[in-house]
Order: structure tokens, then C-alpha cells, then sequence
């Protein structure tokens, strides 16, 4: 299975991607082993259907809007290639030394995915619709709409600090520094 | 504050008064011959002597700590545990001036600690000890424990040792196994001292479950290798044979391994008795506390470490029991558990300062500071040793200041005091020695690194537990964090899909949680549901029918969605419309757990503390990584 996949890997692609995402080469043919097992029709690229496929993924609340953040930004046309898989992934790849830290793995490119799982139109803002609809998401079947409603009225009351009823970028990552989100956005890669 | 302190005086004036009358009364019915009367009421202390001083103790103990509290300065600079063993001083030194100290009654028996004492201690440490840093952080408490504890034992033993044949100590003979007993009983690290600093000075988690779960760990190194010296020295250095040394080895793996299955045995036989207890939730405390000291007094029972078993039980039964009891219990539970921690932890100091005033000493300069030095000096070695070697696989990583922390955070207390006042002085004759310089690492690590760990943190600003409430929005993104990585954790595969941790958790789906749960979640929550949705229905019926008369303002949806446009301008009416809604909705019998009652503020936070409330009782949970 290794070596398989070291084959249909070229070598200079190889380095390439170690290069500018900083995973090893070992890691990298894991993640292409792992690929190949998600791609099951066998066509170098996966679409939503692979991916609903994991059952974690299935039963996560989040799992949906988790796909289609992935397929719309970092795929193409539902479809995603092994390069932008493993870019997406080199995102969350833990690295607080400065030896770790490539373009990708930064705490803003971080903090931009989180932003981007709650604005799908992509006009840098999340405005109520879009906060609730992720919370609806989140919290459990016998919840009032008019509840869900006053607690999304109450997080855009704590974050915005425009005034405007929607939530900038700065302000979601102003919020954030508390949490430690470096940490917790941070994947062990196994070699 | 001047109150508290004379209040403190009289009782111990109180007491001392008490205990000169005992001792003349017994003179006074002997000397008499007087004829029979009968007598309205006797003065008959010796009937109830012995339960009298134990319980003046716990009532002097708590009361200095009132005392402390009340006296903001005291706290800032003085973390408990020291004025808790100089009170034991003053106490001691009064009774030993007064020559009451003969009585052996005063001294901390090894016998009280180690079967009264220490259990409730480490059991409120192990139901309390948050699981997933635990478990994350397992490797590396592992080999800190064991292997740092061992080199700990064996550098400090082989010091001693070559400096006994120097003259610093003095030319008193300390022969090698003496020196590895006393290496073993003073280079394990202590899980009381380490509680009752860590928990004031409020560091972060992960530091915190390091060193903590590092002291409860070491209980079965430091204890086999207690044992292996002790028992060598017992039978004669020159009647060692090798079956011996292999037999030593082996029982690390008996005692280890052994107290950890009978805490887990205890804890799921707990588990499942709470099963049936849905008919006397009276019982339900008293099930868990019973069946965690059983674990305990089993282990020591078969002389397998006792605290392992202990803190496993409660681990176990944290994650089970907590569904089978009712909520009460729960709260009960929990605050029997720490009143009872809290009680033996003071008395535990208090009583190190009291046998701290004895005869029984032998000073020796030069061994007490090769002794202190040698045990800084190996911790120190020993953290950047084995941190480092732990870095290759953490995620997170141990940062220098980290290391530093920990190592000053390696205090020494009760337990390594106890083990020496059971020396068998025929067998160690330099046994007054190492009580001596027992009491004398315990006090340096406990007053000056104690003292100055507090300091030192804020100073290296490490980064501190977050006491203040979450703000909502960020609880929201911890929880959305969860979930995503969960997930991509899933996609990436790097969760190890096939793993042990996957088995793990299908066990305990398919056959733990049906077996030693009263319902699974899965039909509770379809149970509340039920209940809620019934409860909702009957208020808003409720409601229209008020509104018809006009008495409460209506929650309905037309109305409230345009009182919830106006939110931000108007705050308040919001606030009270989302505690009618609340109100709705809780469930009759429900009893909040301690830390909502903690939150409740002045009024118009209240309804905030609520939606917080509500928010973490219906976020899904995330699964654990």
C-alpha cells in the first residue's frame, strides 16, 4: 500500500507539497493513502457523497455545513482534488515553534475557517440568518425557535461592536483571544 | 479579624483546660473514699475523651481556616497548608511545654493517616479529575511518574550514599540500604501538598494534570520500591539472593496493575448497584463512598497501592454513576466529597505541625541540606530530562517555563512523613535521621516553594486557568471547534479509525452502557422530550387563556418576534420574556448543579446566567477525541 502510493505520487510533486504545506513526506503519503480509501470510485478526486459516506461525519451536527465549506472553498465544481485535500488539511496541522509555521497553518488561516463555516454568501460578515442557522445546527430538537433566536440576538450583541447587527472578521477574532484556538484547531498528523 | 483570633486562643485555652482536668480527675477518684450519694449530674470526661479531642481538633482546624479567610493579606502570600502546620506548631509547642506531649495520642499516627486520612483525600482527586486531559495527557504523566520517580530514587539513594562516606554527616554509618528506604519514602512527589498548592494558584489545566497526575502515580513506584528496600533491609543485605532482586521487580507489576483492577472492579460494581437504587436515592452517596473505600481497604488489604485503586474507582464511577443517580444525589456526592477532602487535608497539616514537636529528632546539619539539595537538584535533572523525551510525541508541547513549574511544583508532604515514622528503627538504625530530614524537605517544599510558586507563576505569566464565565459566543465557538475537528479528525484518518480507542468506545456503547445504566441517554432524552413538549403545551395554553383576561403579557411568536427587533434597545424586556420561556420549560424536579447556584448574581444577571445555563444544557455534546 506504501509503495503503491509513493509510485502514483511524483516525486517532484512530493516535495513540492512538503515544501510549501510543511507536513513530512511520510505524512503525506498517509494522507494519500487515506485519500485513495475515501475516493471509492477510484477517480483521483472526491465529491460530498465520499465524504457523507464516514459515519462520524454523518452524525456530527456539523458535518453537513463542514462538507460544504469544504467543497465550495477549497474543491471545485463538488469535486476535490488530492492537492487541495491535503491544503486544506495543512491548515490544522499543530505548530506554535516558528520552524512549524508555513502560510497555511497560521492562527488567522485558523480563525478564517471558523469565520467561513458560519458565512456562506462570503461577505466577510455573519449576520443573523446565518448565526442562527448554525446554531439550529448545534443544539438539540425540543428548542423554541424564540429561544434559538434570543440567544443568537445576544452572541451579535456581545461581538458586534459596530453596531451594524452582523459580525466582521475582526470583531469573531477579537472574541477569540481568550480561547486558545491555535491549540484547539490543531491536528495530530501520524507518520 | 481580631475577633477571629482571640476566638481561636479560647478555644485552645478551652482545650488545654480540658486536658489538664483529665489528667487530675483521674488522680482525684482514685484518693477518695467517699459513701455512695446519688448525683443529679456527673462530670464523666472519660467517657467521652478520646472522641472529644478528635472532634476539637476538626472544630480548631476549621475554624483557623475562617480565621485565614477572613484576612485577605494572609491568603494572597500564604497558601494554606503553611498556616494550617504553624498552627500545628504553636499547638504543638503549648503542649509540649505543658508536658502533655507524652500522650501518643498527639503525634500523627501512620495507622490514622494511611486508613482515614489519605482515602477521602484522593478520592474527591480521582471523581473530580477531568477525564480528557487525563487521558491526553497520559503518556507523558506515565513516564514521569514511573521512570522520573525512579531516577529520582536511585540519584538520590547513590548521593546519599557517597556522601555518607565523607565527612559531612558527621561519621555516623548509614549503610546502603538504609540510604535507597529513605531515597524511596523522599523523592516521590505528593499529591496532598501538590492539591492543596495547585489549586490556589490557578494554572492551566494541562500543567496542572501533568504534576497532579504525576503525584498520584508515583503512589505505586515510590511504594514498591518502599517496600523492596524495607523488606531487603529486614532480611539482611548479606542474605540477598537473586530470586529476591526478580521478585522485587516483578511486584512493581503486581501493585501497579493490581490496584488499578480493583478500583475498576469496585467502581463497575458500584456502577451497577446504583442501578436499582431508583427507589432509595437516599442511599446513593453512601453506595459510592462505600464501595471507593472497599477499593481502598482491599488494595491495602493485599498490600497493592490503595491510592491507584482509589482514584480508578472514582474515575469509573464519575462516568456512569453520574446518570443512574438522581441530581441530588449527584450535588450530595459531590459536596460530601470535598467537605470530607477539606477536613483531612487540614488535619492532616495541622497534625505534621504537632509531631514536628517531638523528642524523637535527631538533627543533622550536613545530611537535611545534602538531603534538600539533592532532591531540587534531581527534580530539576530529571523534568528536563523526561519533558524533553515526552516532547517527541505531545502535541502540545512543554515549554521551558512549563518545565520550570513543574519542577518546582514537585513538593513533598504527608505521605513521605508517614512512611517514615513506620521505619523499623531495629532494622534502620538511622531512623531519628530521616525523620528528621523528612520533616525538614516537607517543610522547605511547603513553606518556601509553596510560597514562592505563586509569585512565580503570575511573574513567568503562565497561562492561568480561565475562571470568568465564558462569554456566549465563545462557548458557541468552543463547542463548533469540537465539532469540526472531530470531524476532520474522522476525514483525515487520523484518528486512527481502526484503533483502540474506537473499540474502546464501542464496548462501552454496546455492552458497558447497557448494562450498568438504568436507561441509555438515548431514551432519556426521548423521555424529555416528551415531558417538555407536554410542559410547553400546558403553559401556552395557559398563557392564551391569561392573556384573555389581560393579566400576562403573551410569549407567542407574533409578538415576541417584534419585541425581539427591539432587542437591543430595550435589554430588559427581553431578559423577562426569556424567563417566562424558561421557566416553561425546566422540568419540575430539577435541581441545579452546584455551580449554577455559585453564578446566580444581583437580579438582571440572573436571566443571563440562565441562558447560560440553558445554552450548555442543550448544546450537543461534542464527541470526545
Amino acid at each position: 500500500m506504501g509503495s503503491n502510493a509513493s509510485i502514483m505520487l511524483q516525486q517532484e510533486d512530493l516535495q513540492n507539497i512538503c515544501q510549501q504545506t510543511g507536513f513530512t513526506t511520510k505524512q503525506v503519503q498517509r494522507l494519500y493513502s487515506r485519500f485513495k480509501a475515501l475516493d471509492k470510485r477510484d477517480c483521483g478526486f472526491l465529491i460530498r457523497e465520499d465524504l457523507l459516506c464516514i459515519p462520524e461525519v454523518n452524525i456530527n451536527p456539523l458535518g453537513e455545513r463542514l462538507i460544504d465549506v469544504i467543497m465550495e472553498d477549497y474543491g471545485e465544481n463538488n469535486k476535490i482534488n488530492f492537492k487541495q485535500f491535503i491544503f486544506l488539511l495543512a491548515k490544522f496541522r499543530g505548530g506554535k515553534a516558528k520552524s512549524l509555521t508555513t502560510e497555511f497553518n497560521t492562527r488567522e488561516s485558523k480563525l478564517k475557517f471558523l469565520f467561513d463555516m458560519y458565512d456562506r454568501n462570503h461577505d466577510m460578515k455573519i449576520d443573523r440568518r446565518e448565526l442562527l442557522d448554525v446554531l439550529k445546527m448545534m443544539v438539540g430538537g425540543n428548542i423554541h425557535d424564540d429561544q434559538i433566536a434570543t440567544i443568537a440576538d445576544h452572541t451579535i450583541g456581545e461581538l458586534d461592536d459596530d453596531g451594524d447587527k452582523s459580525i466582521t472578521f475582526e470583531e469573531f477574532c477579537n472574541t477569540l483571544e481568550r480561547i486558545d484556538a491555535d491549540d484547539k484547531m490543531s491536528m495530530k498528523f501520524l507518520s | 479579624m481580631y475577633q477571629n483570633k482571640s476566638l481561636v486562643i479560647l478555644i485552645l485555652l478551652l482545650g488545654l483546660l480540658i486536658h489538664k482536668y483529665y489528667c487530675k480527675e483521674q488522680t482525684y477518684i482514685h484518693n477518695q473514699a467517699k459513701p455512695l450519694r446519688f448525683h443529679v449530674a456527673e462530670f464523666n470526661f472519660d467517657h467521652v475523651s478520646d472522641v472529644y479531642a478528635i472532634t476539637l481538633w476538626i472544630l480548631l482546624g476549621s475554624l483557623a481556616k475562617v480565621g485565614f479567610h477572613l484576612s485577605y493579606r494572609l491568603t494572597e502570600k500564604f497558601p494554606e497548608s503553611c498556616l494550617l502546620i504553624i498552627l500545628g506548631l504553636i499547638v504543638g509547642g503549648l503542649l509540649y511545654i505543658t508536658h502533655l506531649a507524652e500522650q501518643k495520642a498527639y503525634v500523627l499516627n501512620s495507622d490514622t493517616f494511611f486508613l482515614f486520612l489519605l482515602p477521602p483525600i484522593i478520592l474527591e482527586a480521582g471523581y473530580f479529575m477531568p477525564n480528557r486531559p487525563f487521558f491526553d495527557n497520559l503518556g507523558t504523566i506515565l513516564l514521569l511518574a514511573i521512570v522520573n520517580t525512579l531516577f529520582n530514587t536511585v540519584c538520590i539513594g547513590l548521593t546519599i550514599y557517597g556522601f555518607a562516606h565523607t565527612p559531612i554527616f558527621g561519621r555516623t554509618p548509614f549503610d546502603m540500604l538504609s540510604c535507597f528506604v529513605f531515597a524511596a519514602l523522599i523523592s516521590a512527589v505528593d499529591p496532598v501538598a501538590v492539591l492543596a498548592t495547585f489549586t490556589e494558584i490557578h494554572v492551566n489545566d494541562m500543567l496542572y494534570i501533568v504534576v497532579f497526575g504525576e503525584s498520584l502515580l508515583n503512589d505505586a513506584v515510590s511504594i514498591v520500591l518502599y517496600r523492596i528496600f524495607d523488606s531487603f533491609a529486614k532480611i539482611g543485605q548479606q542474605n540477598l539472593i537473586l530470586m529476591d532482586y526478580v521478585l522485587g521487580a516483578l511486584s512493581f507489576f503486581v501493585v501497579s496493575l493490581g490496584g488499578v483492577l480493583i478500583g475498576i472492579i469496585f467502581g463497575v460494581v458500584a456502577c451497577f448497584t446504583t442501578k436499582f437504587t431508583e427507589h432509595t436515592p437516599v442511599l446513593e452517596p453512601l453506595i459510592i463512598l462505600v464501595y471507593a473505600y472497599l477499593a481502598y481497604l482491599t488494595s491495602e488489604m493485599v498490600s497493592v497501592s490503595g491510592i491507584l485503586a482509589i482514584t480508578f474507582c472514582g474515575m469509573v464511577m464519575k462516568q456512569y454513576v453520574s446518570f443512574n443517580i438522581s441530581k441530588k444525589s449527584d450535588a450530595t456526592t459531590e459536596y460530601v466529597l470535598k467537605m470530607l477532602s477539606s477536613i483531612m487535608e487540614t488535619i492532616i497539616f495541622m497534625f505534621m505541625g504537632l509531631s514536628t514537636v517531638s523528642d524523637n529528632h535527631s538533627w543533622n546539619t550536613g545530611f537535611v541540606l545534602i538531603t534538600i539539595l539533592s532532591c531540587l537538584v534531581f527534580r530539576v535533572i530529571g523534568i528536563a530530562i523526561f519533558a524533553n523525551l515526552a516532547n517527541c510525541w505531545r502535541l502540545l508541547e512543554l515549554t521551558r517555563i512549563d518545565m520550570l513549574i513543574m519542577s518546582y511544583g514537585g513538593l513533598r508532604g504527608a505521605i513521605a512523613f508517614s512512611l517514615a515514622l513506620i521505619l523499623d528503627e531495629t532494622k534502620i538504625p538511622r531512623k531519628k535521621e530521616f525523620v528528621t530530614a523528612t520533616i525538614a524537605v516537607v517543610f522547605f517544599t511547603v513553606f518556601i516553594q509553596g510560597i514562592t510558586i505563586g509569585p512565580l507563576v503570575k511573574c513567568l505569566n503562565v497561562r492561568r486557568k480561565q475562571i470568568e464565565e465564558p462569554t456566549m459566543s465563545a462557548k458557541l465557538t468552543n463547542r463548533m471547534m469540537d465539532h469540526v475537528m472531530t470531524c476532520l479528525e474522522e476525514i483525515s484518518g487520523s484518528g486512527g479509525s481502526n484503533s483502540l480507542r474506537d473499540k474502546c468506545r464501542n464496548l462501552d456503547r454496546n455492552y458497558f452502557k447497557r448494562w450498568l445504566l438504568r436507561e441509555t441517554p438515548q431514551e432519556k432524552m426521548d423521555i424529555k422530550l416528551l415531558q417538555t413538549f407536554k410542559k410547553i403545551n400546558m403553559q401556552s395554553a395557559m398563557k392564551v387563556h391569561d392573556t384573555s383576561k389581560g393579566l400576562v403579557p403573551t410569549p407567542s411568536s407574533a409578538a415576541f418576534h417584534t419585541s425581539t427587533s427591539a432587542t437591543n434597545l430595550r435589554p430588559s424586556s427581553t431578559f423577562a420574556n426569556f424567563s417566562q420561556l424558561l421557566a416553561a420549560n425546566l422540568p419540575e424536579q430539577t435541581v441545579p448543579d452546584l455551580m449554577f447556584f455559585e453564578s446566580q448574581g444581583p437580579d438582571h444577571y440572573r436571566d443571563d446566567a440562565q441562558m447560560h445555563h440553558f445554552l450548555d444544557t442543550n448544546l450537543y455534546r461534542a464527541k470526545p477525541r
